[in-house]
């Protein structure tokens, strides 16, 4: 019994009764996990804190069908996932433009600039934001599975096997899924793998 | 150090930066072979990079929130489950209308259908109330009913007593 060995399965069998005080602690130990692969996987962070809200909603009112048989964090990211595609699904037919969206001719620039009085990045913080930028703009061209795979493996707590069912696919499939991502990344990301060097204005960071 | 260890330590590389323990080992076991090295390097650099995402903000009410929405039943689940069905897309919206109104078009055809066969029942009903009504219309009057022994007797056959009657009273 997966219960016996993993402390947040019994949580959730305690959740299961009607325990609210368990489902607390479960928010309050995975919402940044959670929030941090929504966000990585809709590149808009306002989105993925909804969605992330809606998944935990969701444990909730499916906790009459957990079974502990799994890791809790399996069955929680098997609905991240999940509810993830439904909503690159439902982006892909009704295309929305991001308010964070760059500029066709000049990546540094955002398509329509609203300014911000409240925020005056230093150069360290801009350097950062853009670096972050350029990952996600990387990680946005992966393949939706790919890109989870890769997102996925960055959790050390959940293993391969772990990330085989959540992505509902075979061990050796998914570390397939991952070597692509990474390759495919890797490709994509060069100039600033080759040196370890961030080539921003105002010198090179070092990585 | 052997190929099955590092191609452990490349697994463990995916998925975090190694430590400069490890570091060492794998630096010392290819020194002597830069085409490794580089990609090695390349991998590194990557773990590095994917490692210095930060985390997505969260409204520092998040928790408070989730717990409140859970509170509110089926405030967010209809969304979602019209989303399931698919009820987004145009081509379903339109199939949905259109089933709408075949159903509704054959409720109102089945509804006229029934009102006509009411009437057609109740109209046949009359009719044969006014059948019967027409077929007593037809009776004898009062008068010839009185002497019905005589009448009677007419649907009967000849009695043979009657028969010699007539004879008798013809010869006379």
């Amino acid at each position: 019994m997966a219960a016996d060995l993993d402390p947040d399965a019994g949580l959730m069998l305690r959740v299961k009764r009607g325990d609210r005080a368990a489902f607390e602690v479960l928010v309050e130990k995975y919402r940044q996990p959670v929030a941090n692969l929504m966000g990585r996987m809709l590149g808009d962070p306002i989105e993925a804190e909804d969605l992330t809200q809606g998944v935990f909603v969701q444990v909730f009112r499916s906790a009459h069908r957990y079974r502990d048989s799994a890791r809790f964090s399996t069955w929680l990211y098997t609905i991240a996932r999940n509810l993830c595609l439904n909503e690159l699904r439902r982006r892909s037919r009704h295309p929305a433009e991001s308010l964070d969206a760059t500029h066709p001719n000049d990546a540094s620039q955002p398509l329509h600039p609203v300014a911000d009085a409240r925020e005056l990045s230093p150069p360290d913080r801009l350097l950062q934001r853009e670096l972050e930028q350029k990952i996600q703009e990387a990680l946005d061209a992966l393949p939706a599975n790919q890109r989870l795979a890769v997102l996925l493996c960055r959790q050390e707590d959940v293993s391969y096997e772990e990330i085989a069912r959540i992505l509902d696919c075979s061990l050796s499939a998914t570390k397939s899924l991952i070597h692509r991502g990474r390759e495919t990344l890797k490709q994509r990301l060069k100039p600033y793998l080759q040196t370890g060097q961030w080539p921003g204005p105002g010198g090179g960071q070092q990585l | 150090m052997d190929n099955h260890e590092l191609n452990r330590l490349k697994d463990t590389l995916a998925r975090r930066p190694l430590t400069p323990q490890e570091s060492d080992r794998v630096s010392r076991h290819l020194t002597d072979q830069p085409g490794v090295r580089a990609d090695w390097e390349a991998e590194s650099n990557l773990t590095r990079l994917l490692a210095q995402l930060g985390d997505v903000p969260l409204a520092s009410n998040f928790t408070a929130r989730v717990l409140q929405a859970i509170e509110t039943p089926a405030a967010r689940r209809p969304r979602y489950f019209w989303r399931w069905l698919g009820f987004g897309r145009p081509a379903i919206q339109f199939a949905g209308l259109a089933v709408c109104g075949m159903i509704l078009f054959s409720g109102f055809s089945l509804r006229q259908w029934i009102g006509r066969a009411r009437m057609a029942s109740s109209v046949a009903n009359v009719v044969r109330s006014v059948e019967a009504a027409s077929g007593l219309a037809q009776l004898p009057p009062v008068e010839v009913l009185q002497d019905f022994e005589a009448i009677h007797r007419f649907s009967q056959p000849p009695v043979r007593a009657d028969l010699e009657l007539l004879d008798a009273l013809a010869v006379n």
